[in-house]
């Protein structure tokens, strides 16, 4: 009887083993394969945003999304299954991998198992944008590019670095972002608390009306932006007017305002100061970006993302 | 059935107890070491969860200042090790870079005492390591 029992945990220490390393096999294998498809995700978001590709990222320079995904499987220890393809117009990156668990040489424990696994990662264009304050950029302003300290004119007669935009109005979802002065300072009120103003980027030519009756140097506007500083807000970029007056909104800018106190006046001019972290500008027929991520809902921004 | 014949049998049933009960502690001991084996894989695949987990969150380490959701690439580890009761276990720290693009290294490591009737019988270092990109 001894001996049955022995022979009977013998059997289940070897399964334990055998089966613990098909677990601990697989859970390698697809934290592995989703890397890959991620690093090689990355790389074409990277390229085609024309952020650059460092030097530190080690698919090097003149790589491309497979081979990217590729270098990051040997990486992670991944053995591949078949060469990482690109899938979904080009924009995605399917990786599969598979690793062999030995047997033990004894009866049928001597089966020789092949795990495999496989990850697609997609970089996509961005459907919305959200949290925008309604002070629009004007796309030639000088300095706006530079990722240093800059101050943007108001000047009553619209002619500055920017103007308030009346986001009250269609395609905007919200009733808190008015035209008026408390309009406004609402909506910059309820930024960081999640207002509901978003600008589809489905067409990126969206026209926007200015807040004609908001004054920028109201106390009301002026407290709404200083309790903001420090916060880095989307601002939106337009490139001109169109015939009625209205705002054509090319993209946006990642703004960061300047601390204690983004806002200031002199005169009669009023100013807001910080620094541009990032340019989310449409790239539509500029011809200068990849053709692959680019189309009319392009922004110049990927979001990447695992779909399988 | 004859006498003598009874007084055999009754004599091997006794004989095969006293087995049974000499080789009891080995076989305890063997099926303690399949827990406790077990409970080694068991948290080397906790310990994997967190470390992918933990690399998902280093890749958007550059707009943790933007993003009030965000929750740190050693936290997201720590609460994962912590459900997992992996008392003790460690991350490699990791500087956000400032480039997207940036490749990083996410190791985790945790120290597995194999233990018999609660006795320490040795150790195992269990880990694991993912390499991505910040985006």
């Amino acid at each position: 009887m001894a001996a049955v029992i022995a022979f009977g945990l013998l059997v289940m220490a070897a399964l334990v083993i055998y089966l613990g390393s098909w677990f601990v096999t697989d859970r390698h294998l697809q934290q592995g394969a989703d890397a890959s498809a991620l690093a090689g995700v990355e790389y074409i978001a990277l390229v085609e945003t024309q952020s650059g590709v460092p030097t530190s990222n080690g698919c090097g320079q003149t790589s491309d999304g497979v081979q990217c995904a590729k270098t990051y499987a040997g990486l992670n220890k991944v053995g591949l299954d078949s060469d990482p393809v690109f899938v979904f117009s080009n924009q995605g990156v399917k990786v599969k991998v598979k690793e062999t668990v030995p047997g033990f040489g004894v009866g049928f424990l001597n089966i020789a198992s092949t795990r495999r696994a496989s990850a697609t990662a997609v970089a996509s264009p961005l459907t919305t944008a959200t949290d925008i304050l309604p002070f629009a950029v004007d796309q030639g302003q000088a300095n706006w590019r530079s990722g240093s300290l800059t101050t943007l004119k108001f000047t009553k007669s619209g002619t500055g670095d920017f103007d308030l935009l009346d986001l009250g109005q269609p395609p905007v979802n919200s009733s808190t972002c008015g035209f008026n002065t408390p309009g406004i300072a609402n909506c910059i009120n309820t930024l960081c608390g999640g207002c509901s103003a978003t600008i589809s980027t489905s067409n990126p030519s969206t026209d926007f009306p200015p807040a004609k009756g908001a004054k920028f140097n109201s106390v009301q506007i002026k407290d709404a932006v200083n309790a903001l500083a420090g916060k880095t807000v989307l601002v939106p970029i337009y490139s001109s007017l169109d015939s009625s007056g209205n705002y054509i909104i090319v993209g946006f800018g990642a703004f960061q305002l300047a601390t204690p106190s983004p806002f200031s006046a002199h005169g009669t001019d009023s100013y807001l100061t910080g620094t541009f972290e990032k340019e989310i500008t449409s790239v539509t027929g500029s011809g200068t970006i990849g053709a692959s991520c680019s189309g009319p809902t392009f922004f110049g921004v990927c979001e990447v993302s695992l779909v399988q | 059935m004859t006498e003598r014949t009874l007084t055999r049998l009754r004599a091997e049933c006794g004989q095969g107890m006293v087995e049974f009960a000499l080789v009891l502690p080995v076989l305890i001991t063997i099926l303690l070491g399949i827990i406790s084996l077990a409970s080694a894989y068991s948290h080397q695949l906790t310990l994997s969860d967190a470390v992918k987990a933990s690399a998902r969150a280093a890749s958007v380490c550059r707009f943790a200042s933007s993003n009030p959701n965000y929750k740190d690439y050693s936290q997201t580890f720590n609460d994962i090790t912590q459900r997992g009761s992996l008392t003790g276990a460690s991350v490699t720290t990791f500087a956000c870079p400032t480039q997207g693009g940036s490749g990083y290294t996410i190791a985790g490591t945790f120290t597995q005492p194999i233990t018999i009737f609660g006795l320490s019988i040795t150790t195992i270092t269990l880990s694991s390591t993912t390499q991505g990109v910040v985006e």
